[in-house]
């Protein structure tokens, strides 16, 4: 399953961060409740966060919903790696 | 297979051997001792040879591919946060190079409105970035930043015997877009050093050796994206295994996995994208509409 980028714990409870401070459900996602569904089975949480479109990088702990401009979004701050490479079947054999 | 039945493949093999005059960035673990390099930034605290068994390869295949080219590499560690890699982007986009390769990625599902993205799609506007698809399938939605991006050219991988490989990442995007772009082989072997190399960083060398070629012919990065798409061959995919129903009476479990397999039947266009890189077709056509024709 793959984490959504904008699935945002504060404090107890999940955030959209595509539209703050909303809460991440269903009918809230933007990305409809299919791929809500799919979304939502894994999820990692990131200790910084970006404040979009400003590119401001904020630790998580720092985040608050009441301060956001209007239009703001939050992204999780996430890292890029080389070669990992998932085995398949054709390789187990 | 080796690196020159992968080249034949993508008809590049004619086009090998050249690159004079191109410029092509690398943003990735680190360079090829051997193999010549313009200029380089290094980002981490070792030293420009890598040590992780990846952009030494993708270093490699480049310059195989294009002797005569000026190679420039980004030195990045791996992992590397996000805001270390926009800072690669950056020392990249001084360069202005013709195409930019980059064989890292995230796996998280985005629609393209992360930094790196963003970024990413800002050094589109100056140079043909290839990015890597990534290793993340079969499952859907793994394709990830940078290569989910709006203006970047995702690159998937085939088998040897260019089929879609089961590992390579699948669209769509967050937002619905179609990923990877186009696909190229993979698990070809590096013929003196008998290393076979295995997942989407390496075939997406071989398209960026192309967009290079094209974009140094043509440079408009936006112009040699398109048409290193539209000129890709169809691949034919086979999207449902429907060897669950056996005989003339379809049964009710049968009809029930029936639904559920084509609620997730993936487009083909998220699997292979537009289909397999033709270099030599990209390259002619940036000639023609190079001299006006």
């Amino acid at each position: 399953m793959v984490p959504c980028i904008y699935r945002i714990r504060v404090e107890d409870r999940f955030v959209c961060g595509a539209r703050p401070p909303l809460a991440c459900t269903r009918g809230v996602c933007p990305f409809g409740p299919t791929f809500w569904e799919r979304l939502i089975k894994h999820d990692t949480q990131s200790h910084m966060l970006w404040i979009m479109p400003e590119l401001k990088i904020i630790r998580a702990s720092e985040l608050d919903l009441g301060s956001l401009e209007p239009g703001a979004y939050i992204v999780k701050s996430v890292s890029l790696s080389a070669g990992r490479r998932r085995r398949c079947r054709s390789d187990r054999r | 297979m080796s690196l020159r039945q992968a080249l034949d493949a993508v008809r590049l093999l004619d086009r090998a051997g050249g690159g004079e005059g191109c410029r092509v960035a690398i943003i990735d673990t680190g360079a090829a001792e051997d193999a010549s390099l313009r200029g380089h930034v290094n980002l981490t605290n070792k030293s420009i040879t890598d040590t992780e068994g990846h952009g030494e390869y993708v270093h490699r295949i480049i310059h195989r591919v294009l002797p005569e080219a000026e190679i420039y590499l980004v030195k990045v560690p791996n992992p590397v946060p996000d805001h270390l890699f926009i800072t690669a982007i950056h020392e990249a986009m001084k360069w202005r190079p013709h195409a930019v390769n980059i064989s890292m990625g995230s796996e998280m599902a985005t629609d393209g409105g992360d930094p790196v993205s963003i970024y990413t799609d800002r050094l589109a506007s100056v140079s043909v970035v290839v990015c890597a698809a990534g290793n993340g399938g079969p499952r859907p939605l793994s394709v990830g930043s940078p290569a989910c991006s709006r203006e970047t050219l995702a690159v998937g991988a085939v088998n040897m015997k260019l089929r879609p490989w089961s590992s390579s990442s699948r669209g769509p995007t967050l937002d619905g877009r179609f990923k990877p772009d186009i696909v190229a082989p993979t698990g070809y072997y590096l013929d003196d050093l008998g290393v076979r190399l295995v997942g989407t960083s390496f075939s997406t060398p071989l398209a960026t050796s192309a967009a290079a070629l094209a974009a140094s012919i043509l440079p408009r990065p936006m112009i040699v994206r398109r048409l290193l798409q539209l000129t890709a061959q169809p691949i034919p995919v086979t999207l449902l295994n429907l060897s669950f129903i056996r005989g003339q009476t379809v049964s009710r479990t049968s009809l029930h996995r029936l639904l559920r397999a084509l609620a997730f039947s993936p487009d083909p266009r998220n699997i292979v994208g537009m289909g397999l890189l033709n270099a030599g077709d990209t390259i002619a056509e940036a000639s023609r509409l190079a001299s006006g024709g």
